[in-house]
């Protein structure tokens, strides 16, 4: 298998963006969870979160709590969904405690005496992201993959310092032959690739971005990508572009 | 004013400048991934502090500090290790 792979890119606005539509989606593939503070804003979203969580969140300053907050919302949608599907079983959100641990990728437990033998968290895979008001989230069996990771990242212009920094020389070079209204799309989505790869890995950005390369291919919405050089292979990629937003999963 | 703390209003300040964060109130105890909105901007800051002290910081080394009191401490480190 060669490391030359399909994205689909579409458009939705982030209005229609929606716990329950992603959760459809999610009964036909497994797409990520994709929340936004507008799809969430009638919600008390503290309401979710266990006891532990509620001290954590405690110590959270004011500007990033929504964020903190939208991103465990996230990932307990899609682990309820795994639940629900891969189990038939239902639990309160607040059973669902998100835990984070430092260079390492996020684990989840199930809290409360009556939901411990229901899964075992340690053989599922969660990551989880989020940027300016959007959060995305997606669990997958260690059984069936090896890594997975999410990105989102708000679509801007990179300063010249920091695009030499994050690309390849290649990357570099493409990016200034490409069309200028292109080239905003074009680096953040490397950016995201590069992150949601790195995340699969179970590195994050402990593994520099430029360790990562994204070549445009030749036919339409498809990329080359290497790590250390090597041409990579990975066994799913998805894209989205939700109005300002370039959303990306990758699963190794 | 010792080097601890010459360098920890640096850092300080450095953060809070590259984050856009004048009204936010950064401690010692503030975790650095906290700070930061996206992955993008917790690595434009990590750039900035390979830029400020140059060739004595290591993004991998910067990378996997947790706090700014981490940051500060490595920084004090690596700056006057010569000495």
């Amino acid at each position: 298998m060669g490391g030359l792979v399909h994205y689909e890119k579409w458009y939705v606005s982030c209005a229609m963006v929606s716990v329950m539509l992603t959760i459809k989606e999610s009964r036909v593939r497994n797409f990520p969870t994709i929340v936004s503070s507008e799809s969430v804003s009638r919600m008390k979203l503290e309401c979710c979160l266990s006891i532990s969580e509620q001290k954590m969140g405690e110590a959270v300053t004011v500007a990033k709590k929504e964020n903190w907050l939208l991103g465990r919302f996230a990932a307990k949608v899609a682990i309820l969904k795994t639940l629900t599907e891969h189990h038939g079983i239902n639990v309160p959100y607040a059973d669902i405690e998100i835990i984070s641990r430092t260079l390492k990728p996020p684990t989840f437990r199930l809290c409360g005496d009556r939901h411990g033998s229901l899964l075992e968290p340690s053989e599922y895979h969660l990551s989880i992201a989020h940027s300016h008001g959007v959060a995305v989230a997606q669990v997958a069996s260690q059984a069936l993959y090896a890594g997975i990771g999410v990105d989102v990242e708000r679509i801007r212009t990179f300063n010249d310092y920091t695009l030499r920094n994050f690309c390849t020389e290649r990357e570099y070079a493409e990016h200034m032959r490409a069309p200028i209204e292109d080239r905003m799309t074009d680096t953040t989505l490397w950016w995201c690739l590069k992150e949601a790869y790195l995340k699969a890995l179970g590195t994050g950005l402990c593994t520099h971005p430029r360790m990562v390369e994204v070549i445009k291919g030749i036919e339409p919405n498809t990329v080359t990508m290497y790590y250390k050089n090597d041409e990579i292979s990975v066994d799913k990629y998805w894209t989205r572009r939700n109005g300002n937003y370039i959303i990306v999963s990758v699963s190794v | 004013m010792n080097a601890y703390s010459e360098i920890k209003d640096e850092v300080i300040s450095l953060i809070k400048q590259s984050l856009n964060l004048h009204e936010v109130e950064v401690t010692e105890q503030s975790k650095i991934a906290d700070l930061s909105e996206d992955s993008i901007q917790l690595f434009e800051l990590l750039l900035t502090f390979e830029r400020t002290y140059q060739t004595e910081t290591a993004y991998e080394d910067i990378v996997r500090l947790h706090t700014v009191a981490d940051i500060i401490t490595y920084i004090e480190r690596v700056k006057y290790s010569a000495v």
